[in-house]
């Protein structure tokens, strides 16, 4: 047994040595609404024309959707809007945001939302229940590919 | 299990691995697939009030090592005095370790099991009341927390992995308080940690195999009517692209007790898409009070090698590998030597 152990670790030690040919994210769930994104769309954070948040930087970003920033420097409280389904969007948009596929992504929030940590954020159904709460909320940031910036919202970021 | 020392230990069959000490997790030598000791299916719901400030939240699990016995484990109310700042009270896991409060949540872990090394104690909940508050230091992200209570566990599983299947304890953490801060700056994560409460053990029995009856005991560990303890516990994360590291040091301070406790784990991941594959060492070792009466050379110490697999299947659900290698280092004078054990296990995770 102390061989095969042995032969496990040198295994995967010599996987990790292999260059890794890096396969996007697989989704298996099914989603009816949005249609999926195209990979050369890329995905746009928007906010409200009259935004109280300030100019935001990645990073803040990172932070407001991790849960990591509840208030602001200047004392807004941002308001993330994600989607309850379109999960090729949502692994696009989070692969580009922090490099991690959905599911490790749900991993981190299993363990601070479960816990009462934290509440991931509000999620809504579409693309167009985004955009409409985004023109009526302030404090509102939400997400959608480049070609469905309307022009009620402002492209605040691309997520490359 | 693969295999190990085998021997008899108490009311068990060695080789064994205890995987969850405070549920009496144990898997032992028994030939072919052990379903029953880590196995657990859990409910959680939250109930929101009109009033967007409070909420409601319960939770239920279901435990193989428990006959499948249905607990109510959680019940906690949240008032949240502004976006920063919240008030829990009710009955919550005690937040000790980096992933104390979320060990049942089998799809927020990283293995199978928590090593047991660190995670393995007589109390993971508690009733109380605790205040949590996020915010910025410079460009650090901070998340603190300060809690207080107390807990009373009636025949504890812990217990028995020390003292036999039919043994009994009672353990009760009374003045229970402290907080952790973790502090985060992009790819690094810091969390520190200080706990510190009352322990007290009654209505002790230990099993007498000869007379096949209960027997009263007493708590050779415990001076008088138990012992003030402090806990310190620093972990250090790097989850820097496609890899992360995982560190977590503990110290027991037992003013009382004949013996502290050292704890530590260090583990590396390596993500490749949906799979994963990560390495993990835990150790832990009994320091004797030689003033209290321990003996520096009878001390329980013990460490475990683990390599795990991991395959994300959904967004939802995975599949997790994983191989154990215990390594027993030291029996203490009060509690059995359980020796080696080599153990695989297999884990599926789904979260709805």
């Amino acid at each position: 047994m102390r061989h095969l152990i042995i032969k496990l670790f040198g295994l995967w030690a010599l996987w990790l040595c292999v260059p890794q040919v890096h396969a996007q994210p697989v989704v298996s769930e099914i989603s009816v609404e949005p249609p999926a994104v195209q990979e050369s769309s890329p995905i746009t954070v928007i906010v409200n024309p009259r935004s109280e948040l300030g100019q935001l930087s990645r990073k803040q970003i990172v932070d407001i959707y991790m849960g990591r920033i509840t208030v602001l420097p200047n004392n807004s409280i941002p308001l993330p809007i994600d989607y309850q389904g379109s999960p090729e969007m949502r692994a696009q948009f989070y692969q580009a945001l922090t490099g991690k596929s959905l599911a490790q992504i749900n991993a981190y929030w299993a363990r601070l939302s479960f816990t009462g940590q934290a509440n991931p954020p509000r999620k809504l159904a579409n693309k167009a229940a985004m955009s409409q709460v985004v023109e009526k909320n302030r404090n509102a940031l939400g997400y959608v590919d480049a070609h469905s910036v309307g022009s009620a919202v402002v492209p605040l970021m691309v997520i490359k | 299990m693969l295999g190990g020392t085998r021997q008899p230990v108490l009311d068990l069959r060695c080789p064994c691995f205890t995987a969850d000490y405070a549920q009496n997790a144990i898997y032992d030598n028994r030939s072919g697939v052990q379903l029953g000791p880590d196995s657990k299916l859990g409910l959680q719901g939250t109930v929101n009030f009109p009033s967007p400030a409070w909420s409601v939240t319960a939770q239920v699990v279901s435990r193989g090592s428990e006959a499948g016995e249905v607990n109510l484990e959680w019940l906690y109310g949240t008032y949240r005095l502004n976006d920063s700042t919240s008030i829990q009270f009710g009955r919550k896991r005690i937040p000790i370790l980096f992933y104390s409060d979320s060990q049942d949540v089998g799809f927020a872990l990283p293995w199978t099991h928590l090593p047991p090394q660190q995670y393995g104690w007589e109390v993971v909940n508690y009733n109380g009341i605790n205040i949590q508050h996020v915010d910025q230091l410079g460009s650090w992200d901070m998340r603190a927390n300060m809690l207080a209570g107390q807990e009373y566990v009636r025949d504890s599983g812990y217990w028995k992995v020390y003292r036999g299947q039919q043994s009994q304890t009672n353990v009760r953490w009374e003045n229970i308080f402290g907080g952790n801060v973790t502090l985060a700056k992009d790819w690094f994560e810091a969390r520190l940690s200080y706990i510190q409460a009352q322990t007290m053990r009654h209505n002790i029995s230990e099993w007498d195999s000869a007379t096949q009856t209960l027997a009263p005991s007493s708590d050779p560990l415990l001076a008088g009517d138990g012992s003030r303890q402090k806990i310190y516990v620093a972990a250090f994360n790097v989850d820097y692209e496609n890899w992360v590291l995982l560190t977590e040091f503990l110290h027991i301070d037992r003013q009382a007790a004949t013996f502290n406790d050292f704890a530590s784990r260090a583990g590396l991941i390596r993500r490749m898409g949906q799979w994963e594959a990560g390495i993990n060492l835990s150790e832990y070792h009994g320091q004797a009070v030689v003033g209290a009466g321990g003996n520096p050379q009878g001390q329980e110490s013990h460490t475990n090698r683990s390599l795990t697999v991991r395959h994300y299947l959904s967004p939802h659900s995975d599949l997790k590998i994983q191989l154990d290698n215990q390594r027993e280092r030291g029996g203490a004078d009060w509690t059995p030597k359980y020796g080696h054990a080599r153990l695989l296990t297999l884990a599926y995770d789904r979260i709805f």
